[in-house]
């Protein structure tokens, strides 16, 4: 039975039931709700995002559920996303923050775990200057506080 | 967004920016630190959270004045420390205000980073043992003021650099005192052998420890959080520790590392009588000298009345393991779980039976066995052998929660097997029996193994536990103890054969089984073996010790013929044994 889900700006979205429970929210919605065709408003997300995240959960609709391991060490956590995530997360950095509210919004985790990762891949590995130009952030420090900054938190440059 | 302005790192939900923040190195938060002010503000917490201090190099990245001005400035972002810098416990609990929010707590005694410092060195022992001494009291008093303003400490590691012998048992009073009970959980103690409880020095401590003596005034008698205790090293009987384990009536686990009697005898005491959820016992010792008695009431220390006891129980090479520890074992067949043992004493073959027989829960049980070369030439080692199974009535199927099994199992008798596995002939030759004797033995004993349907690791093999072979050490333990030739020989050579016409066909219902180990026995797992296995365990991967050269047939052939057929076999099935790879 399909679920009709509907965007801020009033999109309606016609989703199978099995996609649309890919987001916890929706799946206790539908739970409390019981059999009902009336459609699922989500004031936070618009149509542009909520056709991405139906993408998203089309595709892993038949994921088996994530089971958290808690031996990861997340400092020493890879990169590990895999490529069909990769390619879909390849957006403007706007939608992809928009991605991860709706993400963390709905309840995705997955979603919200590429999301977070995608992230911090633009971070990893770069100097201060070059996040700077990755997020277009300007720099506000004057030389002498960039300096002294440096200095108070040099023990962390070699980890 | 309320403010209409886009999402960006800046204004994300903390838990949202720390899933982002826990992908990141140290190295990565520091450059982010430094981006601008906004981001400065975002990511300082993140970089401050945890804090370790392993050795020499980060202590000496870490002690400089500008990191230490850093450190009491960021000192409320820290979470987790891990510290072996003295210097840093004195700075942070001069923080009362600030330093309340650590969920973990590590201090340990590093040589390199702390004790032989380069001022140190130079100093005559006398003086150096004094400097120890100032260095354990300065921690001694400091430690006990942190503990008590970080009221949400989950983990506390401590060890035994602080107890000097001037603070001696009262240091490790005072710590107990401070702990924040409410919130603690895992509690780790280490001390050194030279603790006692009378201190030459009484009057000193109390001047020191005057600050932790007054407490909170407020008299709390709620139960304590503590879930997991870990012990090391020689805590001499200690009635703070008693009193402490009085009131924690949701330990569940205990680890014990190297304990002397007198502790575990009064540990043992409270913990039965105070700590009903305990479960778990993980004792890990390098030269276990206790005895039967004190052994067997440890096991004890779990009440294994009322459906209660021991779940999971790992135990280090025990020689003294005998007859009272065992039937303090088998009190509590009924809810273990978990069993691994690293060699035991002298449980005998016939209580291996048992406990398969009476277990019902048991899911793993692992028997490693470990050749320990003692000075009256005593082997220890978890063994059932094939005569206690073909004599025993009752059928394993209270084992049918298996999933792990890691047992020799020998006597097997096995007429065709006539040298060892270089091809040399036995100094003594094996009992004579006759084939089909053989062939009976095993299929009762393939039958038993047969019925654990939930099996998915089968480990029958001798493990290589050092590079140059336990054979090969076995071997020299014989040449100094002629009597311990005829076990070395069975170990290797009085095994399952595991082959078709010795009722491997038996075993067909270990559908969940993933991995076999053979390694060093005198097995006859051929091309038919493994189409069998193909066929009946699909979800086989691996199966180590394959590969035998089959010597012991005594043909003097440097290979056997069939090899090759394996080799060939292997190559064909290049994903592994099982059928489940092929579908």
């Amino acid at each position: 039975m399909p679920v009709i889900l509907v965007s801020s700006d009033a999109q309606e979205f016609k989703v199978d039931k099995e996609v649309a429970e890919r987001s916890i929210l929706i799946k206790n919605m539908l739970e409390d709700v019981g059999e009902s065709d009336s459609p699922i408003p989500l004031p936070n997300v618009t149509a542009a995002v909520l056709t991405k995240v139906i993408e998203y959960c089309e595709h892993h609709r038949n994921d088996p559920v994530q089971v958290p391991d808690e031996t990861d060490d997340p400092r020493k956590r890879s990169n590990d996303i895999e490529e069909w995530d990769m390619k879909f997360m390849q957006v403007d950095q706007e939608m992809l923050f928009e991605i991860i509210l709706a993400a963390n919004y709905l309840d995705i985790k997955p979603l919200l775990d590429v999301g977070c990762k995608t992230v911090a891949n633009i971070i990893k590995g770069k100097t201060p200057e070059e996040i700077r130009k990755a997020f277009n952030i300007v720099n506000d420090f004057t030389p002498e506080e960039e300096a002294q900054i440096k200095k108070e938190n040099e023990w962390a440059e070699d980890r | 967004m309320a403010d209409h302005s886009p999402p960006s790192i800046s204004n994300l939900p903390q838990e949202v920016f720390e899933i982002i923040t826990s992908n990141l190195s140290t190295r990565d938060l520091a450059h982010c630190v430094r981006v601008n002010r906004t981001w400065s503000d975002l990511f300082l917490p993140q970089l401050w959270k945890t804090i370790e201090i392993r050795d020499r190099t980060d202590y000496n990245r870490f002690n400089t004045h500008d990191t230490l001005k850093a450190l009491l400035r960021n000192c409320h972002s820290i979470q987790t420390l891990h510290t072996c810098n003295i210097k840093w416990i004195w700075a942070l609990a001069s923080m009362t205000t600030r330093c309340r929010n650590l969920r973990s707590l590590t201090l340990v005694r590093d040589h390199n980073a702390l004790s032989v410092s380069s001022e140190l060195v130079t100093l005559p022992p006398r003086d150096l043992e004094a400097s120890f001494a100032r260095q354990a009291i300065y921690v001694s008093s400091a430690l006990p003021i942190l503990l008590k303003q970080n009221r949400g400490l989950q983990h506390v590691k401590i060890e035994g650099f602080i107890f000097h012998p001037r603070a001696g048992c009262r240091t490790l009073d005072y710590i107990l005192r401070s702990l924040p009970t409410q919130s603690l959980d895992r509690l780790d103690i280490k001390c050194k052998s030279f603790l006692t409880s009378k201190s030459p020095a009484d009057d000193i401590d109390s001047a020191v420890f005057q600050d932790g003596e007054d407490g909170d005034g407020q008299e709390d008698d709620r139960p304590y959080a503590l879930k997991e205790l870990t012990l090391s090293g020689r805590i001499e009987s200690s009635d703070a520790l008693v009193a402490f384990l009085e009131r924690c009536p949701r330990l569940e686990s205990l680890i014990l590392r190297s304990v002397s009697d007198v502790t575990l005898d009064q540990l043992s005491a409270v913990l039965r009588k105070h700590c009903p959820l305990l479960s778990r016992l993980q004792w890990e010792s390098e030269n276990c000298i206790q005895g039967d008695a004190e052994i067997a009431n440890l096991l004890d220390a779990s009440s294994s009345d009322s459906g209660r006891g021991w779940k999971s129980i790992q135990l280090p090479f025990m020689l003294n393991f005998g007859p009272l520890s065992v039937q303090a074992l088998l009190r509590h067949a009924s809810t273990l779980t978990h069993v691994s043992a690293n060699g035991w004493g002298s449980i005998a073959s016939s209580d291996i039976q048992t406990l398969l027989c009476s277990a019902p829960n048991l899911e793993s049980l692992n028997g490693q066995l470990v050749v320990h070369s003692t000075n009256d030439g005593r082997v220890a080692e978890m063994v059932l052998r094939a005569q206690d199974i073909m004599h025993a009535h009752a059928s394993w199927t209270g084992t049918s929660s298996l999933k792990h099994l890691r047992l020799m199992i020998h006597g097997v008798p096995r007429p065709d097997v006539k040298c060892d596995h270089k091809g040399r002939p036995f100094p003594h030759p094996l009992p004579e029996v006759t084939p089909s004797y053989s062939l009976q033995v095993q299929e009762r004993v393939c039958q038993q193994l047969g019925a654990m349907t939930q099996l998915q690791t089968l480990v029958l093999g001798r493990p290589d536990i050092n590079p140059k072979g336990v054979i090969e050490l076995a071997e020299r333990l014989v040449r100094l103890h002629p009597t311990l030739g005829a076990l070395v020989r069975e170990h290797q050579y009085q095994c399952l054969e595991l082959s078709l016409e010795s009722g491997l066909g038996l075993m067909s219902e270990l559908k969940e089984l993933r991995s076999l180990d053979v390694t060093r026995m005198a097995h006859r797992i051929g091309v038919a073996e493994l189409e069998w296995m193909h066929v009946n365990w699909p979800k086989l991967e691996t199966i180590q010790g394959l590969f035998s050269h089959r010597l012991w047939e005594g043909h003097g052939n440097s290979d056997w013929d069939g090899s090759e057929a394996v080799q060939d076999w292997m190559k064909a099935h290049p994903l592994g044994v099982g059928s489940s790879f092929y579908n």
